[in-house]
């Protein structure tokens, strides 16, 4: 399978430690990149106008359920693409992992594969964090019915008919059950694919605080 | 205490109610006669204070003041409710029309988008 007819859908917004190296990685393969930049106002932009890839930018920042939606899109106005991959731009995925999740889609078994942090490895987070993520888990499964063991991992792969279906409409990161929601509505096959997350001290301060998952709720409800 | 619990279930029902159905003109009609009750109430308890006593009593409150404190609680419930709900329709209506913009703007920088090859 070619690389370039997978496109991989970067957000980011004030990554520019990190980006150089994502986007290195993913050129590398021969990916076709879609990047957006969220509205940084660091030097993010400059880095990412270097590289041979797609680059969308918002004006401001409005979050990044907003900036992969845009992403989603402009990608899936290109004919030439079959499958697409949410990659995070903090450096937590690995690109060699990108041939793991889109295989369900290749085989033509699943529309929209989770990656996932903790298939029984749960155990290794903190006790709070394991009790908010069970109960995100048990809240997809009422809503849904779909069994994930990560609902708010980065790491998604989708073919063209899942691509065609999503719709985000919350900026913030609510965004993620929002995925789950929609591939439950439109029917299609999800599958989840264990990934591995690379916890540098640099993508752990930069990520979510178990207190969004409050915000998260919140949106869910009023809505 | 009968009376209590009934003021609370009521709130939370019409609470719930005005979050799930406010895009509806019938909601939207009830934000305004609510205002409209509410400036009437005034106008009234202003030139009849003794009537404000007699409501109060009515709902098992023994005091005027009370009353103001209930109403206002649940005034300011009301408004922050529905202020918080604009501000979200209007932060998704702007980042709509800057996905708009950059997906325009790209389209001009990468003209072959749409075309296969």
């Amino acid at each position: 399978m070619e690389n370039k007819k997978t496109c991989v859908i970067v957000p980011f917004y004030n990554e520019e430690k990190s980006l150089t190296t994502v986007l290195q990685d993913l050129t590398k393969e021969d990916y076709s990149v879609v990047a957006i930049d969220d509205g940084s106002t660091d030097n993010s932009f400059e880095i990412a106008s270097k590289f041979p890839i797609t680059l969308l930018k918002h004006v401001t920042n409005f979050g990044q359920g907003a900036a992969l939606q845009t992403g989603i899109a402009f990608s899936r106005l290109n004919p030439n693409f079959d499958y697409f991959v949410t990659f995070d731009s903090d450096g937590q995925h690995q690109v060699k992992e990108i041939k793991n999740v889109l295989k369900p889609l290749i085989d033509n078994t699943s529309d929209f594969v989770f990656g996932t942090r903790f298939q029984d490895k749960l155990s290794r987070l903190p006790i709070i964090k394991r009790i908010i993520l069970k109960l995100a888990i048990y809240y997809t499964k009422a809503s849904t019915g779909i069994e994930l063991s990560d609902t708010h991992n980065g790491f998604r792969a989708l073919n063209r008919s899942a691509i065609k279906e999503i719709n985000l409409n919350f900026s913030n990161m609510t965004h993620a059950s929002e995925f789950i929601e929609q591939a439950h509505k439109s029917n299609l096959r999800v599958k989840e694919i264990p990934v591995n997350i690379l916890y540098t001290k640099y993508s752990k301060r930069k990520g979510q605080s178990i207190w969004n998952s409050i915000n998260i709720l919140v949106d869910l409800f009023l809505r | 205490m009968i009376l209590k619990i009934i003021i609370i279930i009521s709130i939370l029902i019409i609470g719930i109610w005005l979050i799930k159905a406010r895009k509806n003109t019938r909601v939207r009609a009830w934000q305004k006669l609510v205002f409209l009750v509410f400036i009437l109430s005034v106008i009234v308890l202003t030139l009849f204070p003794n009537f404000a006593l007699e409501i109060a009593f009515l709902l098992g409150l023994t005091r005027v003041t009370d009353l103001i404190v209930y109403g206002t609680i649940l005034i300011f419930l009301f408004v922050t409710v529905n202020i918080y709900l604009k501000f979200q329709e209007m932060q998704s209506q702007l980042s709509r029309l800057a996905r708009k913009v950059a997906i325009q703007e790209a389209l001009l920088r990468y003209p072959n988008w749409e075309k296969e090859n």
